[in-house]
């Protein structure tokens, strides 16, 4: 699957990068930019926070607060985010992109909560949370770019990307008459729809600052637990849903 | 009640185009223009599609001898048409397009011993967004737009099971439930629009829209093959579309 899907990216660009060389105008931009993305993976809900902590939307159910119990609040992961991109403009408006993005978990992720942990204990007990996640992607959009005055550009594009991600989570309790702490970690990759919107400030005849936002949606298929030495194997789906908020800087080469 | 104020809405737009038009005395362009695209997990199944599938990985983990297979979230093809009127700086736009996955959205689960239950999911979409867009506009049928508006769904989801577990409720124990609906809801919308050949453009668009209906009666049959009409659901169409278009001008 993985060889049919990289062949069938690696046959559309070389067929899309055959398909400009006939335009009058070419234009190349090749950028770097930085980014956050909110809420990144998703809920990270799995099959185990479901089973042992009453949580069947991972971190978004997982927080609970009792009298007596010392708890801090679990937030949706942030992201940072870093990628560079190239693009290539022709027939004046018509718009080809591809690039690289890598980010990971900043903050978020992290705090204590309740759960009620059935006989022998049969009472509520604190519960350690911590989720991580890191992943990378290929995105392939294609679109339209529109020129305003002699220093700005918008641009949309639409397409898919490769993404590939890695999320582990743990969770740990030591006041359970047996003291636990179980790990989870998934990995895989999957194919989310990707949209672009993209302004760019040209400084100079060649440099532009650019802004973008980019969507992805998708996910991947279930994935199951890698980590085997905590005697549960649990299972989730990658999440690659959501905004990236990029700043970043492109450099124009310009062919007649 | 519902249909009212959606007559209610188009004829409040109307006025206003009608009504500005006059005040600006602007003379604006009429398109009409097909669309075809994509969008990922129509009427929004996801989750609750990854929570059957962890159940059913569990199952086939834990019991020796059970066997399961995963439903995939299905990617949809889109096929659509528009209606577009722009002046100076507004854009009207109403569109109507019909989404509904091609390949099969199917999984499986067997207990030890026993017969597979075949899990089917069936859905589709028709959506009719009116928009009203600001738009930014570089020369004659080139710009950049974004707005929102108002949507109206008709949506479907229906799920069969071969050979229900009530042991293992996965998705429910009915043989089938089938829920139809229309309902309005709202989207965002950002495009761009650029000149193709003389009368033509071509538009690439991105549209995010909400909605959830109200409860919905089940149009199903139980385990035993009886007809039934409960549980209710409700459907979601948050969801994302990703649209490329081609468009002609009429002239006026």
């Amino acid at each position: 699957m993985k060889k049919k899907i990289f062949t069938s990216i690696s046959l559309t660009l070389f067929l899309c990068a055959g398909m400009p060389l006939s335009a009058e105008k070419l234009t190349f931009s090749a950028g770097i930019n930085a980014s956050f993305m909110p809420s990144m993976g998703g809920s990270l809900a799995t099959h185990s926070q479901e089973s042992y902590y009453q949580s069947s939307s991972g971190v978004d159910g997982i927080n609970r607060r009792m009298d007596g119990y010392k708890t801090s609040d679990i937030e949706r992961l942030t992201g940072a985010c870093f990628g560079f991109d190239f693009n290539i403009l022709f027939y004046d408006y018509f718009l080809l992109r591809t690039g690289f993005n890598y980010g990971r978990n900043v903050c978020g992720g992290k705090g204590k909560t309740v759960f009620y942990s059935p006989a022998p204990d049969d009472d509520y007990f604190i519960l350690e949370c911590e989720y991580s996640y890191r992943q990378y992607d290929i995105p392939l959009t294609a679109g339209v770019c529109i020129p305003f005055w002699n220093d700005a550009k918008i641009s949309v594009s639409c397409g898919a990307a490769y993404a590939n991600a890695l999320y582990k989570n743990k969770f740990e309790s030591e006041d359970t008459a047996v003291p636990f702490e179980r790990k989870g970690k998934f990995s895989g990759w999957g194919i989310p729809l990707v949209v672009m919107i993209q302004g760019d400030y040209f400084v100079n005849e060649k440099i532009a600052l650019t802004t973008k936002i980019s969507y992805y949606r998708g996910r991947s298929r279930l994935k199951k637990d890698k980590s085997d030495d905590d005697g549960d194997t649990d299972f989730a789906t990658l999440d690659f849903t959501g905004y990236k908020f990029n700043l970043g800087v492109s450099y124009y080469i310009f062919l007649k | 009640m519902k249909h009212l104020k959606i007559y209610f809405f188009i004829i409040l737009i109307i006025a206003f185009v009608c009504c500005y038009t006059e005040v600006s005395y602007a003379i604006g362009e009429f398109s009409i223009g097909i669309n075809t695209g994509m969008t990922y997990d129509p009427n929004n199944l996801g989750d609750e599609i990854s929570r059957a599938n962890q159940y059913i990985a569990d199952y086939r983990e834990n019991n020796t001898g059970a066997e399961g297979e995963e439903i995939n979230v299905p990617y949809a093809l889109l096929l659509g048409c528009n209606l577009k009127y722009h002046f100076n700086y507004l854009l009207f736009r109403f569109a109507g397009y019909f989404a509904k996955p091609g390949a099969g959205v199917e999984g499986s689960y067997t207990p030890p011993g026993g017969p597979e239950n075949e899990i089917k999911i069936s859905t589709y979409q028709a959506s009719f967004p009116l928009s009203i867009a600001f738009l930014l506009p570089l020369k004659e049928r080139t710009f950049f737009y974004f707005g929102g508006g108002m949507t109206y769904h008709i949506a479907s989801v229906k799920i069969t099971q071969s050979n229900p577990d009530p042991a293992f409720p996965v998705l429910g124990t009915d043989r089938m439930d089938k829920y139809t609906g229309s309902f309005t809801g709202w989207h965002l919308l950002v495009g761009a629009e650029v000149p193709l050949l003389d009368k033509y453009s071509i538009s690439v668009e991105w549209i995010h829209q909400e909605g959830r209906s109200s409860s919905i009666s089940n149009d199903g049959i139980d385990i035993n093959g009886n007809g039934i009409n409960t549980p209710g659901r409700q459907i979601n169409t948050r969801g994302d579309f990703i649209l490329f278009g081609i468009n002609y001008y009429i002239s006026i």
